[in-house]
């Protein structure tokens, strides 16, 4: 085994030259500026944030880190799970919701994809 | 895992320069997935073709169900793409990149690809599943990224042995777990970074591997070009996309993504009752599952006295022994026929045949059973998060 990966080792050190191209092929739907440079464009949001008293405060806060499909795709969350949802998001990811805000915008969540 | 040759390695590149070129936006229809806001739309995202979408930033992407029943590797561009933050780079230099080695070593390191190529180049088929993958067939719901099965894939990974750069660095006596982190960053200073930890012992497995190819191919860029983490065996969450430090930590990682999220219930189970609190501990091994590939659920099929229907199976390491078919609910079940064994952490194909007799309705359902004697529960092991889901599931049908 240890002879073997020595022997490896001397046969990969010959072939370094080759390493680049390989890393730089498969660009379909890519552009490559150089060869082993991939760059893409990632498609905009899908969809906005419905309108609605606390809209704003949607707009202006969730959409810093995620798409509002994150909203949308959820199961309809009672007023006390979209709360949770929103705590975690100030506490944990560091959201910078007003505390005058959050209730605004558990109302507003509940709306669009809430439930009792 | 076995070690490949030179000529192996390179034999990859050639065949990627037949791919064709996908529209990076082309809505072509949308999917009904069997649960409350389940329409996604199909779109094709650069390097993908049209997937369904369950958010566009930071993406989410779910592999259409059918494409598991085409072979029993995910090719590339349907694979599952799972992004936690929405600062990912969308353009990379496989040439410039470099993975940081540092902490409790004895010789930092700055890798380069072309530092990887020196070691020794193992490959292994291995399934990637996202920690939630069918979340949203969980009952009651629960809130997360709403996905159907479709969140993981099976693919031959190309690569190096994080063991053989770890002994390069040289881990100190003092090392405890080894943290892992992507170029992935977040929008905000305030957001914790998404970086994920092993134990020492687990690092240094002959299974994991820094992997540069996917399928013979270079990785997509979503699916964490040019370098990424692979722990066969363990939920995705630990295989770290466009993976760009290695930390050596004298202590057991605290951060976020370890200590808070992707947890699961202590108890053997996995599970908890709904509205309760109950002790965690991180996510890590796959639980075994199957599928049926070939039939969709609520499909109509030609009556047969010898329907045939495929599958696949898929534990986290110990191996699929058996696959148990049934057409009446589990009421009755018969052995399915096992496929090639392509190792241990790969997709096991499976048939099976029934009786579809003219009229009728069968509620098809599979079982697996791995080396370790492990199977399937009949009913959900519920937890609040979503997470390892592996109930057996139900295919029902029609015969016409």
């Amino acid at each position: 085994m240890k002879k073997y990966e020595r022997l490896s080792l001397v046969i990969a050190a010959c072939a370094l030259s080759l390493i680049a191209p390989l890393v730089a092929t498969n660009l379909a739907g890519a552009s490559a500026a150089t060869d082993a440079q991939v760059s893409v464009t990632l498609p905009p949001d899908a969809r906005s944030f419905g309108p609605g008293p606390g809209q704003s405060v949607a707009q202006a806060n969730c959409t810093i880190c995620h798409a509002a499909d994150y909203v949308y795709m959820q199961p309809a969350l009672t007023d006390v799970q979209w709360r949770a949802e929103v705590m975690k998001m100030k506490t944990a990811y560091g959201a910078p919701l007003n505390d005058s805000d959050v209730a605004t915008l558990v109302a507003y969540l509940v709306g669009q994809n809430g439930k009792k | 895992m076995r070690e490949i040759g030179r000529r192996r390695f390179l034999a990859g590149s050639v065949a990627a320069l037949g791919a064709s070129a996908l529209p990076a936006r082309a809505v072509a229809d949308s999917v009904q997935l069997p649960f409350a806001n389940g329409d996604r739309p199909l779109v094709a995202f650069p390097q993908k073709r049209p997937m369904l979408m369950l958010t566009p930033r930071p993406p989410q992407l779910e592999t259409p169900f059918a494409v598991f029943d085409q072979g029993v590797y995910t090719p590339n561009d349907a694979f599952f793409v799972r992004w936690h933050l929405s600062n990912i780079p969308q353009q990379v230099d496989a040439t410039t990149h470099r993975i940081a080695v540092t902490g409790e070593v004895n010789r930092p390191l700055n890798v380069s690809l072309n530092d990887l190529a020196t070691l020794p180049q193992h490959e292994i088929a291995a399934v990637n599943q996202c920690s939630g993958n069918g979340r949203g067939l969980s009952s009651p719901r629960v809130a997360g990224g709403q996905w159907d099965n479709g969140a993981m894939g099976n693919a031959i990974w190309t690569g190096v042995r994080l063991r053989d750069v770890l002994d390069r660095a040289g881990l100190k006596s003092t090392a405890k777990q080894i943290q892992f982190d992507g170029l992935e960053g977040p929008a905000l200073p305030t957001t914790p970074d998404f970086r994920k930890s092993l134990d020492v012992d687990k690092a240094l497995g002959d299974d994991i591997l820094i992997a540069y190819a996917m399928n013979g191919v270079p990785l997509p860029l979503l699916n964490g070009y040019p370098v990424r983490l692979i722990v066969p065996g363990w939920y995705s969450t630990y295989w770290v996309k466009m993976l760009s430090a290695i930390t050596v930590l004298d202590h057991v990682d605290d951060n976020f993504w370890m200590k808070t999220a992707y947890r699961i219930p202590a108890a053997p189970c996995g599970c908890q009752a709904p509205g309760t609190k109950v002790p965690t501990v991180p996510i890590t091994r796959l639980n075994v599952r199957s599928f049926i590939t070939n039939i969709a659920d609520g499909a109509s099929v030609p009556s047969s006295p010898t329907a045939i229907v495929r599958g696949i199976a898929f534990d986290g390491g110990a191996g699929i022994t058996m696959v148990k078919f049934s057409s009446d609910g589990g009421a009755t079940w018969t052995m399915a026929t096992l496929g090639l064994d392509l190792g241990k952490y790969s997709f096991r194909e499976w048939t099976a045949r029934f009786n579809a007799e003219p009229g009728k309705q069968y509620a098809l359902q599979s079982v697996a059973t791995a080396e370790d004697g492990a199977t399937q529960p009949l009913t959900l092991a519920w937890n609040s998060s979503g997470y390892a889901r592996n109930v057996i599931e139900t295919v029902k049908v029609t015969v016409s």
